[in-house]
């Protein structure tokens, strides 16, 4: 390190390798539980503690650094760091709850809904498909659900794509139009909704899941930033210097 | 361990052949003979790879035989480039750690081939599993500098010191892994729904990511005054980075999303 680094520099530096030490450990202990278990531990109280704790302290650090080492590069990284943390503590069942107090903003996290064959729907349902979750502020149609096979013989092994034809029906319009396939979602005021699962005997109704895109873009621009960062600093910086 | 008796096994057991006789060849500094074994290695482990491809009618990347297939022919190209470019050299690890990898291909990994589910069929599927093999050969190759550095041994003149070897080969794969990890994540938001889901290949591939980025918080505080612990962070990540790897593969305990590759 170089002499001339102040003393608040140096805290930070140490304040993020115990950070980064004990994510790692937490990481690597959660990984030998089901992933559910580790979703709610990971949400619980006293990690969002530690969540916010890091969000400040990359806080402190951009601010701390960006007074003395002015590298944009390792800036930018930590800008992104920063948005994907905020913006994953804002997408969270948490930050909904927050959302929902404080700004009135009323919207599901995550959620199911079962839509037959050519009918309409905006009920929101929880996971086992039992409990109402709430209703969208629109209708979503079903107007066409049909797989497709790799081969002739029809079983759940050999399905090549599930494929849901809907309408978004607001107001009694008809305002948008999507077929959602797995890794093709539909998006529409504020929230995704996936193929989810099927009636695999029939092929008769559709169950998509819902997601509110709540955070999602400033997790999505943190990513960017990310990305842009780690190879400016190590793959092009080095490579501008050599050159030079 | 089964024998693989058609063609897609003879051209991995001369890959194994061709990477093994090069390192032999190597370590008798017989320079010329190596040199010309090292290329008939990856040229047999590439048409190894475009075989399955052919054979499979989509890039095998789908499981870890054809993970591991891809990464042999990999090894070379990543080999010559940090040598020339980086001045960080021991190919005779890496025409060893060719030849390891392609051995549970010829007698462990069943090299039997799937049709690709509906969530395989997109875009991101090929440059997520590339960079994250490209970033795994980096960071093993970090690892190899990192051992030679806790032994004590002295890099050949033309090469840059081992410590910054091992600091060279983190930088070139970090930005690798990261990016693996950001692809993964954006392709688990379109196809899962989430962009992180908690698995435990998720929570593993993290954890390397978090010793990586330590490592160079690390170096960055004290830069080589501690080079035994920086060395022992580059070693730390390759295990972390092998279990991610392994994971959900070998150990059938726990049940995760990533229940393909």
């Amino acid at each position: 390190m170089p002499d001339n680094t102040n003393k608040i520099n140096r805290y930070i530096l140490w304040t993020t390798l115990v950070a980064i030490g004990l994510l790692a450990i937490l990481s690597i202990s959660a990984a030998f539980w089901p992933a559910d278990r580790a979703k709610q531990f990971f949400n619980s109280t006293a990690l969002a503690i530690f969540w916010y704790a890091l969000a400040v302290l990359l806080l402190v650090a951009l601010v701390g650094f960006s007074l003395s080492n002015r590298k944009t590069s390792v800036l930018i990284i930590h800008t992104g760091l920063f948005l994907v943390i905020a913006g994953s503590m804002w997408s969270s069942q948490a930050g909904h709850q927050l959302a929902e107090q404080l700004l009135g903003i009323k919207k599901i996290p995550i959620g199911y809904m079962i839509i037959p064959q050519n009918q309409s729907q905006n009920h929101v349902l929880s996971k086992n498909l039992t409990q109402q979750m709430g209703e969208l502020p629109f209708n979503i149609k079903l107007k066409n659900f049909h797989c497709q096979y790799y081969q002739t013989e029809k079983d759940s092994a050999s399905v090549r794509n599930y494929i849901s034809e809907v309408a978004v029906i607001r107001n009694g319009k008809e305002v948008a139009n999507k077929t959602i396939k797995v890794n093709y979602p539909l998006h529409y005021g504020g929230y995704h909704l996936y193929q989810h699962s099927y009636d695999s005997e029939e092929e008769k109704f559709t169950i998509l899941m819902v997601t509110s895109d709540s955070g999602l873009y400033a997790v999505y621009t943190g990513y960017w930033l990310l990305c842009m960062g780690v190879f400016w600093q190590f793959w092009f910086r080095p490579l501008l210097k050599n050159k030079a | 361990m089964t024998i693989k008796y058609t063609i897609q096994g003879l051209l991995i057991y001369l890959t194994i052949a061709g990477y093994l006789s090069a390192f032999l060849a190597t370590i008798s500094y017989k320079k010329k003979t190596a040199d010309f074994l090292y290329l008939l290695g990856f040229i047999l482990a590439t048409v190894s790879f475009i075989y399955r491809w052919y054979d499979v009618h989509h890039i095998p990347f789908q499981n870890l035989f054809e993970v591991f297939l891809a990464m042999p022919m990999l090894i070379y190209p990543i080999s010559k480039f940090c040598k020339h470019q980086l001045r960080v050299g021991n190919e005779a690890a890496d025409m060893l750690i060719a030849a390891i990898l392609a051995f549970p291909l010829g007698f462990i990994f069943s090299a039997e081939s799937n049709n690709l589910p509906p969530a395989l069929q997109i875009w991101l599927f090929a440059p997520h599993v590339a960079t994250y093999i490209l970033a795994y050969i980096v960071m093993a190759k970090a690892s190899v500098q990192a051992i030679n550095q806790l032994t004590g041994k002295t890099a050949s003149p033309n090469l840059v010191d081992y410590e910054q070897a091992t600091y060279r080969m983190i930088c070139l794969g970090f930005p690798l892994l990261t990016l693996g990890l950001i692809l993964g994540s954006y392709w688990a938001k379109l196809a899962w729904g989430d962009y992180w889901g908690w698995d435990p290949k998720e929570l593993w591939s993290l954890a390397s990511w978090l010793i990586y980025a330590g490592y160079l918080h690390f170096r960055y505080m004290f830069g080589k005054r501690h080079a035994r612990i920086n060395s022992s962070l580059a070693i730390l990540g390759i295990v972390i980075i092998l279990i991610t790897l392994l994971w959900v593969n070998l150990s059938n305990i726990f049940a995760g999303l990533h229940n393909y590759a």
